[in-house]
């Protein structure tokens, strides 16, 4: 059956790092982003009372102050510290093991996604996927909670992004999610 | 060579899953786990007759031995059947993993084969082989992180045969429990 989308790709460190990216945002649910935030600015509103009415020296003040800033890496920037740490353990495993990276081919059917590199071949229909997710820089493909494929966009032109969009919106309806993508 | 088929169910990839999980280091183990508890619980109460001197109560390290009890329970009960059940979720998200399956032996690695998917790992890819009653699991593969080879339907003589290849296959990296 001929594929309406076919990629081929080598999986470099960014892909890599694009994916467990991708993937870490993918897990996070919006009532925990906002639980961290809630919890950020809790933090941040308790060193004000402490420094307002508790404060008793200059390494208290200073402890106050640290608390504070701990609350506004919680609450503004949690999202960028996972985002970095998950870029970082993606580097230093794509460094441990480079031998498990090799070219991988795509193809984005009407009825199912083809996968294939040299020791792995797969013709997964669409219902078989658990779900689906896009980011600016990737495709994830869940075929279960725990496992996923990804296609990094940067294989594939603007048109045929556009093409697999479609087909995955048309399939899997709500179990679609789309982040940051454009 | 040699071939099998078999389909993979919910309960042999909670079973393999937790024994994967278990012996990936003692600290994993929840005899380990528990037992420390344990101690510390005894702890708690050697310690009693000083806490009582110094605070004319034992609420303190009663209270201890309640919590590390209680923790006790939980890495020796509680956890094991989580785990499991995270597994069971995990194989019942994943319609790949119960298709029926051939798997095929060779010396130096494994193919397996189902309706949608078909794919090749080395021994080498594998960090380890863990054998419990019932079925063999290779964990940490490159296509898939656990692997299951299931023993049922096979004969006494070819299950030493299986055991003993795979010792020899995995060397170091194998262990076998039950």
């Amino acid at each position: 059956m001929e594929n309406s989308v076919s990629v081929s790709f080598l999986v470099t460190k960014s892909d890599y790092a694009d994916f467990k990216t991708a993937a870490a945002k993918a897990c996070m649910k919006k009532g925990l982003l906002n639980g961290l935030r809630g919890a950020g600015c809790a933090i941040v509103f308790a060193a004000l009372v402490l420094r307002a009415f508790f404060s008793a020296g200059f390494t208290q003040n200073v402890l106050y102050t640290l608390i504070a800033v701990a609350g506004v890496l919680v609450g503004v920037f949690c999202d960028v510290m996972i985002h970095s740490f998950a870029r970082w353990r993606a580097f230093a495993y794509y460094e441990a093991n480079r031998e498990r990276f090799t070219a991988q081919n795509a193809g984005f059917g009407e009825q199912s996604v083809q996968i294939s590199t040299d020791r792995y071949r797969a013709d997964i229909p669409y219902e078989f996927l658990n779900s689906a997710y896009e980011d600016a820089k990737v495709f994830l493909l869940y075929t279960g909670i725990d496992e996923v494929k990804f296609v990094p966009k940067r294989s594939m032109s603007e048109d045929e992004c556009e093409q697999v969009r479609a087909v995955l919106k048309k399939k899997l309806k709500e179990k679609y999610h789309q982040e940051g993508a454009h | 060579m040699e071939a099998l088929e078999q389909t993979i169910r919910a309960e042999d990839y909670a079973s393999a899953f937790y024994a994967a999980v278990s012996t990936a280091s003692l600290w994993n183990r929840r005899e380990i786990k528990a037992g420390i508890c344990a101690t510390l619980a005894v702890f708690c109460a050697s310690i009693i007759p000083v806490y009582r001197m110094k605070f004319s109560t034992f609420f303190g390290p009663i209270c201890g031995i309640l919590a590390f009890l209680g923790l006790a329970a939980v890495f020796f009960f509680l956890q094991p059947a989580d785990i499991k059940n995270g597994a069971k979720r995990a194989f019942e998200s994943n319609r790949l993993l119960a298709l029926p399956q051939k798997v095929r032996i060779y010396r130096d690695s494994i193919v397996v084969e189902s309706e949608r998917e078909c794919f090749t790992e080395y021994w080498t890819d594998f960090a380890r082989c863990v054998e419990i009653p019932g079925l063999v699991a290779l964990v940490g593969g490159r296509e898939r992180f656990l692997l299951i080879v299931k023993k049922d339907g096979l004969d006494a003589a070819h299950r030493e045969m299986l055991s003993a290849f795979f010792a020899d296959a995995f060397a170091s990296r194998y262990q076998k429990f039950g």
